[in-house]
């Protein structure tokens, strides 16, 4: 499964890659907050305020039993 | 003539590094966290910084392995390290630390691969199937710049990513301007250059070039096709492909790279899930790259592969045929 998390704003991609909660073994980044603490809660592109409730998260893959 | 969207003002062939050197020198200006890595082969613009950040390159060596482990480390203290080498080197000889030290941590490193298509340092740089190895890697963006503006865009948008991301140098052949310097740009979305009806080329990188002369030579057949641009090879744009697919009925992917692995297939695994449509790539078959004369009036390589306006247009051609029997067939 992918995650894509992007500006809901200006849609800018702002994460692309594994899906947070299923990183059993990593930790480097554990939550969508800490992504848009990368950016200092600022969109790059277009200076939005980024928190969870302005961000549209997608993610992507086969559909699972149970999930 | 045909009519192309906004944002699109054909011009001279430019070299797409030029955009590279201009967008990592703006990014550096702002953000000091960005260092120039170099693994013995220079660094776009590697006058420009030299003279004005010395204390912000890392010469690495011929050690590539060794680059991208420093490259991990740097990200991990909160640099934004530009590694910068050939892509059969910096990703393909040092693929092991490239997952490990970079990607698995999903370090804010870039990599900027030259030669990922062809250049005239000949087979054993020449990394065609380097799409094809990175598209496996999770975590990595991969964006595969068509003309000097994008390359430009790209490198901008590369920059303010927090993120690993490839970045595909076409050094040779040399592409001709295609943007105008209002193009918007967005990494994972695709553009449309021209919109069509008959059939829909998806081109990245320099194959966009060779996409819209062949979409002009189709329309003095009476053909209208439209023309696709997919820089991000990963993640791909799979609504504008569905979109094309939807409209058009018919897919050619375009790409100067292995076509497997490549654009190509992304598009058939998109096309195959939601929307099964014909599908012809046009690609390098499955072999490795060549020697060859490459100058601005002559590419050997682009003959020798099949990779010309004139070839697309047969290609086109085929699949608008597969659409007909289809149709039939129903």
């Amino acid at each position: 499964m992918s995650e894509k998390i992007f500006c809901g704003k200006c849609d800018m991609l702002l994460y692309f890659g594994e899906e947070l909660k299923r990183r059993l073994y990593m930790r480097a980044i554990p939550s969508e907050e800490t992504v848009l603490g990368f950016y200092g809660n600022v969109c790059p592109r277009c200076g939005g305020a980024l928190s969870e409730q302005t961000v549209n998260v997608v993610v992507e893959g086969r559909a699972k039993h149970g999930a | 003539m045909a009519k192309f969207n906004e944002h699109i003002q054909l011009g001279e062939p430019v070299l797409p590094a030029k955009g590279i050197e201009k967008a990592l020198q703006a990014g550096a200006l702002k953000d000091q966290r960005i260092i120039a890595l170099l693994e013995d082969m220079g660094f776009p613009g590697i006058d420009w910084w030299t003279e004005n950040m010395p204390e912000r390159m890392v010469e690495v060596g011929i050690a590539e392995q060794n680059g991208a482990v420093v490259a991990g480390a740097l990200a991990a203290e909160g640099f934004i390290p530009v590694l910068y080498s050939f892509l059969f080197a910096n990703v393909g000889r040092a693929l092991n630390q490239v997952r490990q030290s970079i990607l698995v941590d999903r370090f804010n490193v870039k990599i900027i691969g030259r030669e990922g298509a062809w250049g005239e340092v000949g087979i054993s740089h020449n990394t065609i199937e380097g799409v094809g190895f990175s598209r496996v890697l999770p975590n990595l963006i991969i964006l595969n710049p068509a003309d000097v503006v994008e390359a430009e865009k790209a490198t901008e948008a590369m920059l303010q990513y927090h993120g690993p991301v490839l970045l595909r140098q076409e050094s040779s052949p040399t592409p001709v301007r295609v943007f105008t310097d209002d193009y918007p740009f967005n990494i994972g979305k695709a553009y449309s250059v021209k919109d069509g009806t008959d059939a829909t080329i998806i081109a990245t990188g320099y194959m966009l070039t060779e996409a819209i002369a062949a979409a002009e030579l189709l329309e003095d057949e009476g053909l209208d096709v439209g023309v696709l641009d997919m820089c991000t090879l990963k993640p791909l744009d799979d609504a504008a492909i569905i979109e094309a697919a939807r409209r058009t009925g018919a897919i050619v992917t375009a790409e100067n790279a292995s076509i497997i692995g490549g654009l190509g297939e992304g598009v058939a695994a998109v096309l195959c899930e939601n929307l099964p449509a014909p599908l012809v790539r046009v690609g390098i078959e499955d072999e490795f790259s060549q020697s060859g004369l490459i100058t601005p009036e002559r590419d050997d390589l682009k003959i020798h592969f099949g990779l010309r306006a004139e070839d697309l247009v047969v290609s086109v051609k085929v699949c608008i045929a597969k659409k007909e029997r289809s149709r039939c067939r129903d």
